[in-house]
């Protein structure tokens, strides 16, 4: 998996409790799970240690969170998903590749991803039909729309929409996209790019996959 | 809030409650489970895998899960037992070999199941694996011992006729020594 673009409008990577302040306003909601696969990517990377080193830059910032008690089905404010990514990649120095490793990891161990496998007989299925709705068990807002599918050509174009959180995020979602595709396609590599992204004055995040 | 919303909003709780305690439930078993089992997809692509599916294979889960299935068994192998799958919609216990990421070759017993989804469609196969290489140390030991009894049997058993056959000779002997004696001396 590789990114292949870079350049973003420059975004806070700092995390302040001003930072999270704003960010835990943001108008929606991201389910459990979504934590979930951060603390076990933390938890096979650097042990209970390095979890409690990202729980005590929790506190740092007023927000006394444990990730063994966040339930994964449940709803929790949008804006905390990314004041997650910002601590994990503050206390541990994680650069976009290794965002991006987690994105990957996530899929691979996310229980609302499983809830989709019995439809991981067909890419065309899971991209058309069910890309959409995997989006809405994760998230209460923003659209993710598959735009273009092709098998010959191997390549396939997502487009997501109403969801402008951080650039964090959408190396975040590049990872992720990559691993679920990797459960449908046979091959070794899987690269992604971001094509439009609404950091960089776009409308909307578009997000090209390509794999080999 | 009315009263029915509060109602709704009780109930909405008491079922992602419910759903956190069965999700941890299955977690804990398929993390406890000692026997190795994974989900293949339709597609032959490796969907999920317990912790001793990574014991056996030495694959991390992230890098086993999207693994097609020929990276770990052999695929003339596993297609012929898919085949019997989809007919039979089970397989049990079949022997066949496993590759880790060390590239050892593994002697397992499989047991297979066809997973269908709410249409009836295959949407994939649960896999169930026995290491058998315990097993098939014990029979080679087991083999050895009885090939090195059989050869002490051998050995036993000719002593034992070489023995009949000096006590015949010696029969004879006396035999032959009693009518000499007879002839000779009266």
């Amino acid at each position: 998996m590789k990114k292949l673009s870079k350049g973003y409008k420059k975004e806070s990577q700092e995390l302040t409790k001003e930072t999270a302040q704003k960010l835990i306003k943001i108008k929606g909601e991201a389910r459990g799970v979504t934590f979930e696969t951060d603390m076990e990517f933390i938890l096979k990377e650097k042990g209970e240690e390095g979890l409690k080193m990202v729980e005590k830059e929790f506190e740092k910032i007023g927000l006394p969170i444990q990730y063994k008690t966040i339930k994964v089905m449940n709803f929790y404010p949008v804006g905390l998903r990314v004041i997650s990514l910002l601590a994990i990649k503050r206390v541990f120095n994680f650069d976009d590749e290794k965002i991006e490793e987690m994105g990957f990891f996530g899929t691979k161990v996310s229980l609302i991803l499983k809830l989709f496998l019995k439809y991981f007989f067909s890419i065309e299925r899971v991209f058309f039909k069910e890309t959409p709705r995997m989006w809405k068990k994760h998230y209460t807002v923003g659209e993710l729309i598959p735009v273009d599918l092709n098998e010959g050509e191997k390549y396939a174009l997502l487009r997501l929409e109403n969801f402008i959180l951080h650039p964090l995020l959408c190396v975040y979602l590049g990872g992720y996209f990559c691993g679920v595709l990797q459960m449908l396609v046979r091959t070794k590599k899987i690269t992604y790019q971001e094509t439009k992204c609404p950091f960089r004055g776009d409308k909307y995040h578009e997000f090209l996959l390509k794999w080999e | 809030m009315g009263v029915k919303e509060k109602k709704e909003e009780g109930k909405i709780s008491t079922l992602l409650d419910d759903l956190a305690s069965l999700e941890s439930y299955t977690r804990d078993l398929f993390t406890f489970l000692p026997l190795p089992v994974f989900l293949l997809s339709s597609a032959n692509i490796i969907l999920e895998a317990n912790p001793a599916f990574e014991g056996i294979t030495g694959y991390k889960i992230e890098e086993v899960i999207g693994k097609p299935i020929e990276g770990v068994f052999d695929k003339k192998e596993v297609e012929s037992l898919i085949e019997e799958t989809l007919s039979k919609g089970f397989v049990r216990a079949r022997e066949v070999s496993l590759f880790t990421k060390e590239k050892k070759n593994v002697p397992v017993s499989v047991s297979i199941m066809l997973r269908k989804g709410e249409e009836g469609e295959v949407v994939g196969y649960f896999f169930g694996v026995f290491d058998l290489t315990e097993i098939k140390k014990k029979e080679e030991e087991l083999q050895e011992k009885m090939e090195e009894l059989e050869r002490f049997n051998r050995l036993a058993v000719g002593r034992e006729l070489k023995m009949i056959e000096l006590k015949k000779e010696i029969e004879e002997l006396k035999k032959e020594l009693e009518k000499y004696k007879k002839r000779n001396f009266g």
